[in-house]
């Protein structure tokens, strides 16, 4: 009886994995498929958020930010996509259990591509990490950052995820970093 | 054996939830400066309204000050260089009222019942839920802009040194109070920005408003570490959020307040008792309550109905002083103190109707009275030392424009661009101000009322009863808790329990996806009477039809007492 059991439970979870990986790929909506997007590609920014531009991953700086928290910077760089304004929405997750750190929207003006044949992001954005959501350690914790880039009509034309691990500052900063940053 | 092994490893996932979830400590929004460093002004509270849209917060603070023109400052720390506007009073006046949380018993009958139909709870209920009391510069400095606006002269500082920026604010006479020293550490470095307010010259406290400032952001925050240099005890932080969907505070806790606390008697008076009580059950105390969430429909034309204020050359065209004052009055002005202290610079309210407790408000509205020649000739004594009317209509029209039309329009305006509307409270002592509450969004969790019921049964029996003093009764909250008063509710107004938890449910709110609920309190099961010792008169369970029977035989043995005697 408990071996009947246990293969109908597997054999639930394989049609379940299976039924859940096909709707996740799945493009019932008729929308562009991931070989339609644009690439993206998300970096950081040196410490000050200034210029430069560097593939997002590793050991990310918590930079003491907005009226007493703590951001990393992000930037990003889009191949593929004509000058416009679109409607950029960022997230980020906790690698470890998907739960969300941070959820943002605003509108971008695209650009055009530069010789290189992409547009980045003029000056870095701050993603907000903390205070931390209650309950959601950020720091030293692996973060999934995503951006999407939507058309006017809200359709995703390009997208592009990167992780990397908030660090609290050395200094007069890291107690009060660690404190807020820790869920 | 392994239902022992998985209970324990369901505890042990608790525990480090717990753990995951446990104390923090952090900083954080406005303090008011006075200048005597030794005596803080106590501040009343927090009352914000924020609007997020596209990584821009809009904020508009309401100040809320006790004191001389002279002795008031106010600080702010920012993320970047904000623009700032003039705010209205006049919208929070309208927030509260429109949002305020009101409970209302509803007395019902049974049986016959030959008395009354205006019981407990008929008047008018409204719990007090609100608080217990509102130049560029390229140089090396910390100064980036100082310019004036409305009542106010202000300051942008850079916060990269505390002491170049504590020493600006001392020689420009934005005085620090002591403290500030103390708490602005965590708001202080490179990239970082002080507002600094002061009143302006010839300004009273009267003039002061809220203000208005806008600052890129993806999240609102509340530096409130600040905030507890001038603060009190308990003080209220009021919070309006709009947006897309309901508000949630981010890393406080939530909190739905226990309503069988609530003292239903008396239209919710025990209120914000009850919150102080619930938020003090939080872990570090440190939880919301959401008293509204819903459409942002209730604040339309509140503010900014069709042709409120009229026509400005109208108004700068009325031929005497008394004309002025009644044009703004058929143009729903509201003679609120912005209002009445421009009017005060130019007419003046004579120095005896101030000793006789006439507030400027009935002075401005009855201004045709007590400018008569009937009311002069009967009292010349109110008049001595006025210095009479100095009629400028058009300087006032001007000012009137700049400090209360432009801004009541702009912030009526804000409940038409966002469709929802989340009022979010608590109570915190200075010693729980050591984390900065931050506010998001989350489009899945459900609106709340800010209006709760309660009923209030009398169960009158067959033969009936005339004394509800004595007739028994059960009263049912909206949380279905029950309490029964088998010898019915006595002959004053029964006191809520004092012993329940002032929490009905402490929950963590994420930015999606519902409630984490951490503790729990339920009513007994079959919406059956709840054990309230402390409830003098209400006993163990007893259904309707028990409840009944017992009223009809309590009238049979009155009527027979009356037989009697």
């Amino acid at each position: 009886m408990k071996r009947h059991a246990r293969i109908f439970c597997a054999a639930t979870a394989v049609a379940v994995m299976v039924g859940g990986g096909a709707a996740c790929g799945g493009e019932a909506d008729g929308g562009p498929g991931p070989d339609d997007l644009a690439t993206l590609a998300i970096g950081g920014t040196p410490d000050d958020g200034g210029g430069g531009f560097v593939p997002l991953g590793g050991d990310a700086p918590l930079i003491p930010g907005s009226q007493g928290g703590f951001h990393v910077w992000l930037k990003y760089r889009i191949t593929g996509m004509a000058p416009g304004l679109v409607k950029v929405r960022h997230s980020a997750r906790r690698a470890s259990d998907a739960r969300l750190v941070l959820t943002a929207e605003r509108r971008q003006e695209l650009g055009p591509a530069t010789t290189d044949g992409y547009w980045e992001l003029p000056a870095a954005l701050p993603a907000f990490m903390c205070p931390s959501p209650l309950g959601v350690r950020v720091v030293d914790e692996t973060i999934r950052f995503r951006i999407e880039v939507l058309s006017a009509d809200g359709a995703p034309v390009a997208q592009g995820e990167a992780e990397a691990t908030p660090r609290c500052p050395s200094g007069t900063h890291a107690d009060f970093c660690a404190r807020i940053c820790s869920g | 054996m392994m239902n022992l092994a998985r209970c324990a490893l369901f505890l042990g996932f608790l525990a480090a939830s717990w753990v995951g979830i446990g104390p923090r400590q952090a900083e954080a929004c406005g303090c008011f400066t006075p200048p005597d460093p030794s005596v803080p002004i106590v501040q009343a509270g927090e009352r914000i309204l924020f609007a997020i849209e596209e990584g821009v917060v809009t904020a508009h603070i309401q100040i809320q000050y006790a004191g001389s023109a002279g002795e008031f400052g106010w600080l702010l720390p920012l993320p970047s260089v904000p623009t700032l506007e003039l705010g209205t009073d006049e919208l929070f006046a309208q927030l509260i009222q429109e949002t305020q949380p009101k409970y209302r018993l509803t007395t019902a009958f049974e049986g016959n019942c030959r008395f009354g139909r205006g019981g407990f709870g008929s008047s008018p209920p409204s719990a007090d839920g609100g608080t217990s009391g509102g130049s560029n510069s390229s140089g090396k400095g910390p100064l980036v802009i100082q310019d004036s606006i409305g009542p106010y002269d202000y300051a942008v500082l850079r916060g990269d040194s505390k002491d170049e920026m504590l020493k600006w604010l001392a020689d420009n006479r934005y005085f620090v109070p002591v403290g500030t020293d103390q708490t602005v550490g965590n708001y202080l470095g490179p990239g970082k920005y002080f507002l600094a307010l002061k009143l302006r010259s010839g300004q009273s406290a009267g003039d002061l408003q809220p203000v208005v400032v806008k600052y890129p952001s993806d999240y609102a925050m509340i530096p409130i570490e600040l905030t507890s240099v001038g603060a009190q005890p308990n003080m209220g932080v009021q919070v309006w959020m709009l947006g897309g969907s309901r508000a949630i505070p981010r890393n406080y806790y939530h909190t739905v307040i226990n309503d069988l606390a609530i003292d239903w008697y008396a239209a919710g008076r025990n209120y914000n008792d009850v919150v102080i009580k619930a938020v003090a059950e939080a872990p570090e105390k440190h939880s919301f309550l959401t008293e509204y969430a819903g459409t942002s429909r209730i604040m339309q034309d509140r503010l900014d109905f069709p042709r409120r204020f009229g026509d400005p050359a109208a108004h700068a065209a009325a031929p005497s002083a008394i004309g002025f004052v009644q044009s703004l009055q058929s143009a729903s002005f509201p003679f609120s103190s912005q209002v009445t202290t421009i009017l005060g610079r130019y007419i003046p309210m004579p120095p005896g109707l101030e000793r006789k407790k006439i507030t400027p408000a009935q002075f401005y509205l009855s201004i045709d009275y007590f400018l008569s020649d009937d009311y002069r000739s009967q009292f010349p004594e109110d008049f001595e030392g006025w210095a009479g009317i100095n009629y400028q209509p058009q300087k006032m029209v001007d000012e009137l424009w700049e400090r209360v039309v432009k801004p009541t329009l702009a912030a009526g305006a804000l409940f038409r661009k966002f469709p929802y509307l989340t009022r979010l409270y608590t109570t915190i002592s200075p010693e729980d101000m050591n984390l900065d509450p931050v506010f998001s969004f989350n489009k899945d969790l459900p609106d709340v009322a800010h209006e709760h019921q309660a009923t209030l049964t009398y169960y009158c029996g067959v033969l009936g009863s005339d004394d509800p003093a004595r007739t028994p009764a059960r009263l049912v909250t909206e949380q279905g808790w029950s309490v029964d008063y088998p010898n019915g509710t006595g002959n004053t107004q029964p006191p809520p329990p004092r012993d329940v938890a002032g929490s009905q449910r402490i929950e963590v709110l994420g930015e999606e996806g519902p409630p984490r609920v951490i503790q729990e309190i339920l009513p007994d099961r079959g919406g059956c009477a709840c054990r309230v010792a402390s409830v003098p008169s209400a006993r163990s369970a007893a259904a309707g039809v028990g409840l009944a029977l017992l009223g009809a035989a309590l009238a049979m043995a009155r009527a027979r007492r009356r037989g009697r005697s």
